[in-house]
């Protein structure tokens, strides 16, 4: 009965095909793919939760598995432990607040509702699939998964010019940096065929990089592979260089959709790189530890400083969404001291600031994208000076709005403080140059709070020209309040999540 | 059997040409090929190593080979569907003519 910790995955995949089935034969009430989606969704959170540890199926007699799980497969390559649960549970919460705010967003006679909501659901399952991998080769095709799934998202309204070039524009990149990834996923096999065994496996490549770098001459092949899958992962994260593709892909894309890239793919990237630098490429660490530190703090400065001059709300959305890439990165450098054992307490405690970040990341990103979302359904419009007096025309959004971004610039109570806390204070107390990652965060943290408050300035005290109140869509002011509700909670329940984080911490790093 | 060094330069050689093509060229089916060449490079080098690293090859880079040639398969079919909705809004294909997002 093992594989039954495998359900979230099927469910979802089930769910998925079965959308996609339906909506050959059935042809009215499309409306009704959305719920089905949220059943599905819901059935598999609530199994996820049980795997974690809330025991409700033991409790029932129902012999399952013993929580907290923790299952390899060894033929499959797949793993099933605390770390993917945690990612998990990121991943379904948030398509579940895009499903529950793509009912209102998305047309009720859209002739491919049917479709967007199936591509969803397959997105989450290569995410998923991403989380618990433990092989390039597995790792790699459930990256294609989440991405493909996702391009055709991005180019959903295909009649609108702006929607139709992002998704162009994603398709092109996202397939560029998979064809580097791959090639960089090859050069690494090959210094595992000189160094003993020829393997994908992560756990091998590590082992085999330890005897690879006292080889004569193989630093070079090995520096290069790494150069390539930091491009070629880092695209998917927005990493500058590599981060020129979101801003626009945010703006084009359906609102909902772009929430689903920011709170959700872009954590599916994340796992790709946890995975892949903090199992495979551990051995070689000294060879990209200070390029990926260098990177977290350009990406976090790029993203904040580009962020004050934009006026468009996805926009800013979107660059804030990079320069917390950059934060989460801060979480693979000092997840690189897991291999010595005196300061692996440390690395873990990092990881689980990277991942708690995530989960916060993902509640306040997400839900801001929703806000905008909802405005522009409203018929206010998504541009900062549409926001003007807000407050008078939809009180509860407004504040909603202000909650989250104040989570995202992490101010105390919320959840986004916390986060960023555990994560610049595993920096410090890494100690060496890690301090200076720390010292970045924080600077950029204010500077980010300039832009955020800016939106709160325009909703709250600059007089909007029309005062009349404006009703909301119910399914967008459901997910609005639900990731709202989520960050305080996420907040007020700092330790229990940390120790959560922790344990998944400390199963991927060990 | 061929030397390894052959195999490599000559995926090399595919590589640098691939990401020739996607710096230069604004025909987004030119684009597409060039990646398209880049996975064939990748392929060119899992096939070569795995035959250099045992006799009879080593068979996880055999069957990443064949998926990767899947994977590249299933990205030319969304990427075709996807230049078709861009030439409907746009009557081009041309990459520079897409200039609604910028920054």
């Amino acid at each position: 009965m093992t594989y039954a910790v495998l359900s979230p995955i099927f469910i979802l995949l089930a769910f998925s095909f079965a959308i996609m089935i339906l909506s050959v034969f059935v042809k009215s009430q499309r409306r009704y793919y959305a719920y089905l989606t949220l059943v599905g969704l819901i059935v598999a959170l609530f199994l996820v939760a049980d795997m974690a540890g809330l025991s409700f199926t033991s409790a029932m007699g129902l012999d399952l598995w013993s929580s907290p799980v923790d299952v390899y497969f060894s033929d499959l390559k797949i793993k099933v432990d605390s770390f993917s649960l945690f990612l998990y549970m990121i991943f379904i919460f948030v398509g579940i607040l895009v499903t529950i705010g793509s009912i209102s967003y998305i047309d009720k006679e859209e002739k491919y509702r049917a479709e967007y909501f199936s591509l969803m659901l397959l997105a989450l399952v290569g995410m998923m699939l991403i989380a618990s991998a433990t092989d390039l080769f597995v790792l790699y095709l459930s990256f294609e998964l989440a991405s493909i799934s996702t391009y055709a998202l991005a180019a959903f309204q295909r009649k609108d010019k702006a929607s139709a070039e992002a998704g162009l524009k994603f398709f092109l990149i996202g397939a560029v940096s998979s064809a580097i990834a791959l090639f960089g996923i090859s050069i690494i096999y090959g210094v595992t065929a000189f160094a003993g065994g020829a393997t994908t496996d992560l756990a091998g490549i590590s082992d085999a990089l330890a005897v690879g770098l006292t080889m004569e001459g193989m630093t070079i092949p090995i520096i290069l592979g790494i150069v390539l899958l930091i491009a070629g992962f880092g695209f998917k994260i927005a990493v500058v260089p590599f981060h020129m593709w979101a801003p626009d892909v945010y703006q084009g894309s359906p609102t909902t959709i772009s929430a689903f890239l920011a709170a959700g793919s872009k954590k599916g990237g994340f796992a790709a790189f946890f995975k892949i630098f903090l199992l495979g490429l551990i051995a070689a660490r000294m060879e990209w530890v200070f390029l990926v530190a260098v990177l977290a703090v350009v990406t976090m400065v790029v993203g904040n400083v580009l962020a004050i001059v934009q006026t468009d709300l996805k926009r800013m959305l979107a660059y804030s969404s990079i320069a917390q890439a950059g934060y989460v990165l801060i979480a693979v450098c000092v997840g690189t001291l897991a291999v010595d054992p005196a300061t692996l307490s440390t690395a873990q405690y990092g990881l689980a600031g990277g991942l708690y970040h995530m989960l916060t990341h993902a509640l306040m990103t997400g839900g801001a994208f929703l806000v905008v979302a909802l405005t522009s359904m409203a018929k206010i419009g998504d541009n900062l000076n549409d926001y003007k007096g807000l407050y008078k025309r939809m009180p509860i959004v407004a504040f909603c709005m202000m909650v989250l971004l104040l989570a995202l610039a992490g101010i105390p109570p919320l959840g986004g403080f916390f986060s960023k806390f555990v994560l610049f204070s595993s920096a410090v107390n890494a100690g060496d140059w890690f301090v200076w990652l720390a010292v970045a965060g924080v600077l950029n943290s204010a500077i980010s709070l300039y832009y955020y408050a800016r939106v709160i300035k325009y909703m709250y005290i600059l007089e909007g020209p029309d005062e009349t109140k404006v009703k909301a869509p119910t399914g967008l002011y459901i997910a609005v309040l639900l990731a709202t509700i989520g960050i305080v909670i996420t907040g007020l329940l700092a330790e229990p999540i940390i120790r959560f984080a922790q344990d998944a911490a400390a199963a991927l790093l060990g | 059997m061929i030397a390894l060094e052959y195999e490599l330069v000559l995926s090399a050689v595919l590589f640098a040409i691939g990401i020739y093509g996607i710096l230069r060229r604004k025909n987004a089916i030119v684009v597409l090929m060039s990646v398209e060449i880049i996975l064939n490079a990748a392929v060119m080098n899992f096939v070569a190593f795995s035959s250099y690293a045992e006799n009879g090859g080593n068979a996880a880079g055999q069957v990443f080979a064949l998926f990767a040639i899947a994977v590249a398969a299933a990205e030319a079919a969304i990427g075709l569907a996807m230049f078709i909705v861009f030439y409907r809004t746009f009557n081009t294909i041309d990459l520079d003519k897409g200039k609604m997002l910028r920054w």
